[in-house]
């Protein structure tokens, strides 16, 4: 007890202590000064004209009589400072407890939570504007008072600090002001909440308040930061002068409204700037173990209630006030208001409470020891409780996801609204119609580029330019006048231009990256010119490796894939290059560690892969973007391929299962192509990919079977058991990404009806098999003039063959069916096979031997060499295993299954077989690499090879130096199969 | 005549600079009796961009609450370090994150590169904590503010349960300082 005034009987203490650590100053200043502060209205006999036990609702009176008390300046400012402290915890603790009474009706919470907002907004300012103004009467007696307002600009609710904007008449007296103020800020420091003059440290000079005129001189001419913008119109005056404010209003504040028919162009940059940090925030990706309310939602909310107050014209101050005027004047919008109205409680509520219990700090790190017991404060105070489920923090953090997503749809809706009526109102509207109106003098001296710079220029500091880009986007005439103006230039002149523009976006990637993309997907023809090479080159250079770009890349890789992906296809091996410099390199912030690392997988992508593979990346993530998140998440990408599989049946049209199954096949390719370069077993890469283009064929098959079917007018035959589709060359061996497809479509009938059938079906297929990149080629078609050979044909042709015969039996000897049905397989071997092949082995078999001598014959490029088809390349392996399949009469294509088989066969060259099957497989995962990393010519070249190191190291247990210690490597392998062939086949055509 | 020092504490938004120049400001107002300001960047550069947070520390009245003639510039970040090193004084000191900025601009005053963040993350085992081991680090070098006074403030301002580890790294902090002036001699 301190004199008479009991404090256990709140609980005064007790009470702080549960809150924050930062109360600990008002607790000290109590401790301090309260005995003596009591003693002195004790002294005067005041007690009764002073609430010491409960909220005042006087203040100021209270304060001014405490000023009349004392003479000492310096005690004074003390047992201020000390009635302060303690009525700012009492208010504290008053909305506290009337908060926890409100949330135990059976009101809306969110009801509850405004109630909250504003009641404890409106205590904080009356409290906190008595202090300053009786502060002030000490610093600046009313006498000597020169004229100026105190305007609150920032939430009124918020505690940790206030925001304040200070006008005065100019110079002549702001040195009084100025040190008024200087000593104001210091009290208001110890005692109470930090004061910030964000207005004055941008607009005016030397002092903490600015002139009518000072704002006229920064304001006039530009929009700068928007954020000034904000905090102005935000502006409630509390202390001084209302006809100063009044002036201020009209002369500088209402020309931010819209006003129709009138000059809007303050008005639009005032939505530019807020439209463009809504965006920026929405492009973000939350991370999952920071919360900061105010980056996950209150920005967006406020600025987007904002831009609707000064385009709605709504006089009114907080954003709880201003929604409030539009959920009653916009039915239209009704939902989306409540969505953000919801939100905006919710998020309000949790900041000040989070504030008040834990720390005055934005970000809240969840993975912190202490964060549970600290958030269960919250949680509490918000009226969630324990359940058996879970507990109240835990309910509380769910519900603050769900609230962001409420916020992000709200504030999305909003924003398409208020982007349409940007578009209406934008000053470029009419100067655009000039532009195309110029007539020769005029076209001789305005220049779109140049223009379009110059009126951009009164906007700098915003970043929103979807509107424009959205007309260049679709106006042809436009973006011709532009581009063509731009290019235009003289070289020297031209880069200076691309220097500024580039300069112009450098904070904000998203538009520069908007812009190229447009120009590029509607004037294709451009990439190839100095122009667009150049406007690269400059993104590129400007774009340094700070943390901030780094994050503001990912931000637009979060929020655009699709647009990211098209520009880094247009990016040259160079400019990757670079780029992946930039970006590669340590972050600390965890939102972005993920995005960066497939942002730089993706980069690499591009860089280090083929042009043939490239093809596939930029398709893949054309059509599915935004998997571009699980780029590093190789089992989630393997989900999402049997998803993207199963998914089809879900399509109605035959049209749209085909046109999904192709982007089926595409995102296989890729998720493999990637797998395989960072050093995934081969063979397990192989297999999958032998799964799925087999899947794609059967499907493919099916589909097109379908719909040839709708298209007949007549009942469709039978094929069951008399059609197949047979993979050759590299399908039929489980080769993975081949860029063709041998197929062999085999019928066993001759009839025509039939024929005619199969060849429709299969020119279906082919139409779409062409769309993936993948060139078919159907054996036999050109010899009998038909996609589809049948049986009849093949008898006719081995009874009377060429002397390339042996040829077109390798293939049907190394081919593996893909669609059709077990008796059409054994009829095959049967027919074909056996009597064709097999039967008249010897003559195939010398055959086949020729060729690989001839072969050899060859001399080795030492610098260029031909994977396939040089000697002990891969094309004599090949032959080498037809000859011992014909010789042996299996009927097993091409596979580690044969290399099985022959082992049982060839017992004496067990050694020998095993080393030509090393050997075999080492070529094609090398070719493979080669494929996808470099090129997809089989002439391999000895400078390329370092491409291929790592993930052939990191697959096979390698290790490979450099590219000369693999060239020599292949080589050898090649050499000694040359040498293994001989062991295996002299003995053999000896016989 | 009255000292008045500055302080500039830059870098990215979420490293906790501005409740380093809260914690400073109140050290050296309430807890050191002398006077200060603290003001941060509310502009779209905060947004995304590099941020700053700075304080003014006098025992006489601060009548111009900018900086001008920064004692000591704190850069966490390449971009902060580029855009906030104008206003260093010549005789001034440049305290850098010698892992996060790697380009010095050129200039008079003198060099503090400490690995700030590698020390938070390998001596403290929270990434978290850099900016109070910066705060160490910045009251060692300017002595503009008591040891005491700091660690009363640290205590006031950061959340409960965190008490300890934050006064281990403003600890750090002092010992990398300590470290640093007995290896370069006084600045």
């Amino acid at each position: 007890m301190i004199h008479n005034i009991d404090f256990s009987t709140i609980d005064l203490f007790g009470r702080v202590s549960a809150l924050g650590n930062h109360y600990n100053k008002h607790l000290y200043n109590i401790d301090k000064n309260f005995d003596a502060l009591v003693s002195l209205i004790d002294a005067q006999h005041l007690f009764d004209q002073f609430q010491l036990l409960r909220f005042s609702s006087q203040p100021g009176k209270e304060m001014k009589l405490i000023s009349a008390l004392i003479e000492d300046r310096e005690t004074l400012l003390q047992m201020l400072g000390c009635y302060y402290s303690l009525q700012f915890l009492l208010m504290n603790l008053k909305a506290l407890d009337v908060l926890q009474m409100n949330l135990s009706t059976q009101t809306s919470r969110y009801d509850n939570y405004q109630l909250f907002l504003l009641q404890t907004g409106s205590d904080f300012r009356l409290l906190s504007g008595a202090y300053m103004s009786v502060l002030l009467d000490l610093f600046l007696p009313k006498a000597e008072r020169p004229e100026f307002v105190v305007c609150c600009v920032g939430t009124r609710v918020d505690q940790d600090d206030i925001d304040l904007g200070v006008i005065d008449k100019g110079l002549k007296n702001r040195k009084i002001i100025t040190k008024a103020f200087g000593s104001l800020n210091n009290e208001m420091l110890k005692n109470a909440s930090a004061l910030h003059f964000h207005l004055s440290e941008h607009v005016g000079r030397r002092g903490y308040s600015a002139s009518i005129q000072e704002y006229h001189e920064l304001l006039d001419n530009e929009i700068r930061d928007f954020v000034i913008l904000s905090e102005m119109l935000n502006a409630v005056p509390i202390i001084g002068h209302l006809k100063l404010f009044r002036q201020f209003k009209g002369e500088i504040l209402d020309r931010y409204f819209y006003r129709p028919k009138m000059d809007n162009k303050y008005h639009e940059g005032c939505l530019r700037g807020l439209l463009g940090e809504i965006r920026d925030l929405i492009m973000m990706e939350a991370p999952e173990n920071i919360l900061n309310p105010k980056r996950d939602a209150l920005r967006m909310l406020k600025a987007s209630v904002f831009a609707l107050k000064t385009w709605k014209g709504i006089d009114r101050n907080t954003t709880l006030e201003v929604l409030d005027v539009l959920i009653k004047t916009d039915l239209a919008n009704y939902e989306n208001y409540t969505r953000v109205h919801q939100a905006l409680t919710f998020f309000e509520t949790f900041r000040f409470l989070y504030q008040l219990f834990v720390v005055q700090e934005e970000e809240i790190y969840l993975e912190e020891n202490h964060i549970s017991d600290n958030l269960q404060k919250v949680a509490l105070a918000m009226g969630y409780e324990d359940k058996v489920f879970a507990p109240a923090h835990t309910q509380l953090l769910i519900h603050y996801q769900d609230h962001q997503q409420l916020a992000r749809q709200g504030v999305e809706n909003l924003m398409r609204q208020i982007t349409r009526h940007l578009s209406n109102i934008t000053i470029f509207t009419p100067i655009i119609q000039s532009f195309r109106k110029r007539d020769g003098d005029q076209r001789k001296t305005i220049n779109v580029a140049v223009e379009f710079l110059h009126i951009a220029r009164f906007f700098r500091g915003t970043r929103f330019w979807d509107d424009i880009f959205k007309v260049l986007d679709r106006d042809d005439e436009l973006l011709d006048l532009f581009l063509k103006d731009f290019s235009e230039f003289p070289e020297a002149r031209m880069k200076a231009l691309i220097k500024i523009y580039v300069r112009w976006g450098r904070l904000s990637p998203y538009s520069l990256i908007s812009l190229i993309t447009i120009i590029s997907r509607r004037r294709s023809h451009l990439i190839e010119k100095d122009f667009f090479g150049a406007f690269l080159d400059e993104i590129l250079l400007q774009t340094k490796g700070t943390q901030e770009n780094i994050s503001r890349l990912c931000h637009v890789l979060n929020f655009a894939p699709k647009m990211m992906n098209d520009f880094l296809s247009l990016l040259n091996e160079k400019q990757l290059t670079k780029l992946i410099h930039t970006i590669d390199r340590p972050v600390w912030k965890p939102d972005i560690i993920n995005i960066q690392q497939n942002l730089t997988t993706l980069i690499k992508l591009y860089c280090g892969s083929s042009y043939y593979f490239k093809r596939f990346v930029h398709r893949v993530f054309n059509s599915y973007a935004p998997y571009i998140s699980s780029l590093n998440n190789q089992p989630k990408f393997a989900k999402i391929a049997h998803g993207l599989l199963r998914n089809l049946d879900n399509f109605e049209t035959l049209s749209l299962k085909i046109e999904k199954l192709g982007e089926y096949y595409d995102f296989e390719f890729l998720r493999l192509g990637i797998q395989l370069m960072q050093g995934t077993s081969f063979d397990k890469v192989n297999k999958q990919f032998t799964v799925f283009s087999d899947n794609y064929i059967q499907i493919l098959f099916d589909l097109c079977r379908e719909e040839v079917v709708r298209e007949m007018d007549y009942h469709a035959p039978e094929t069951r058991d008399l059609l197949a589709i047979f993979a050759a060359g590299g399908h039929a061996r489980s080769q993975a990404f081949d860029d063709d497809y041998d197929l062999i479509i085999l019928l066993n009938s001759d009839d025509n009806e039939m024929l005619g059938f199969a060849n429709k079906i299969i020119l279906k297929m082919n139409k779409h098999i062409i769309r993936r990149s993948i060139m078919t080629h159907y054996r036999f078609a050109d010899r009998f003039k038909n996609y589809v050979t049948t049986f009849s044909n093949l008898k006719i042709f081995f009874n009377n063959p060429d002397e390339n015969a042996f040829i077109d039996m390798s293939q049907l000897l190394g081919a593996r069916m893909i669609v059709g049905s077990a008796h059409f397989k054994t009829a095959f071997e049967k027919e074909i096979i056996y009597p064709y092949i097999f039967e008249r082995k010897q003559d195939f078999i010398r055959s086949l031997s020729r060729e690989i001598r001839s072969r050899h014959d060859y001399h080795f490029d030492a610098v260029v060499f031909d994977i396939k088809e040089s000697p002990g390349g891969l094309r004599d392996l090949e032959n080498l295993l037809f000859i011992l399949k014909a010789q042996y009469s299996i009927v097993e294509p091409i596979s580690p299954k044969l290399f099985k088989i022959l082992s049982g066969r060839l017992a004496a060259h067990l050694n020998t077989l095993n080393d030509l099957k090393q050997g075999y497989y080492f070529l094609k995962h090398v070719r493979d690499l080669y494929r996808l990393r470099v090129s997809d010519h089989d002439e391999l070249q000895l400078k390329y090879l370092d491409d291929i190191i790592e993930p052939l190291n990191k697959s096979r247990g390698t290790n490979f130096q450099n590219a000369k210690e693999l060239h020599k490597a292949i080589l050898n392998a090649m050499h000694k199969n040359v040498r293994r062939f001989q062991k295996i086949l002299v003995p053999d055509n000896s016989h | 005549m009255s000292f008045r020092y500055e302080v500039r504490l830059s870098g990215a938004g979420g490293q906790g600079l501005i409740l380093v120049g809260k914690v400073l400001a109140e050290a050296a107002a309430i807890y050191d009796g002398l006077n200060a300001t603290q003001s941060q960047s509310y502009g779209p550069e905060a947004r995304g961009g590099a941020s700053r947070s700075e304080v003014i520390i006098s025992d006489g009245d601060i009548d111009y609450p900018k900086a001008e003639n920064i004692d000591i510039l704190l850069a966490l970040t390449q971009e902060a370090c580029d855009k906030y090193i104008d206003g260093l004084k010549d005789d001034g000191i440049l305290l850098v994150d010698s892992q996060m900025v790697t380009n010095i601009p050129k200039g008079q005053y003198k060099v503090v590169a400490l690995p700030i963040i590698q020390s938070a993350v390998e001596r403290l085992g929270k990434f978290l904590v850099s900016n109070i081991i910066a705060l160490g680090i910045i009251t060692k070098l300017s002595g503009v503010v008591s040891e005491d006074a700091v660690k009363h403030a640290i205590r006031a301002r950061v959340p409960k349960g965190t008490e300890e580890i934050n006064i281990s790294a403003f600890y750090t902090g002092i010992d990398l300082a300590s470290q640093w002036l007995d290896e370069h001699g006084p600045l």
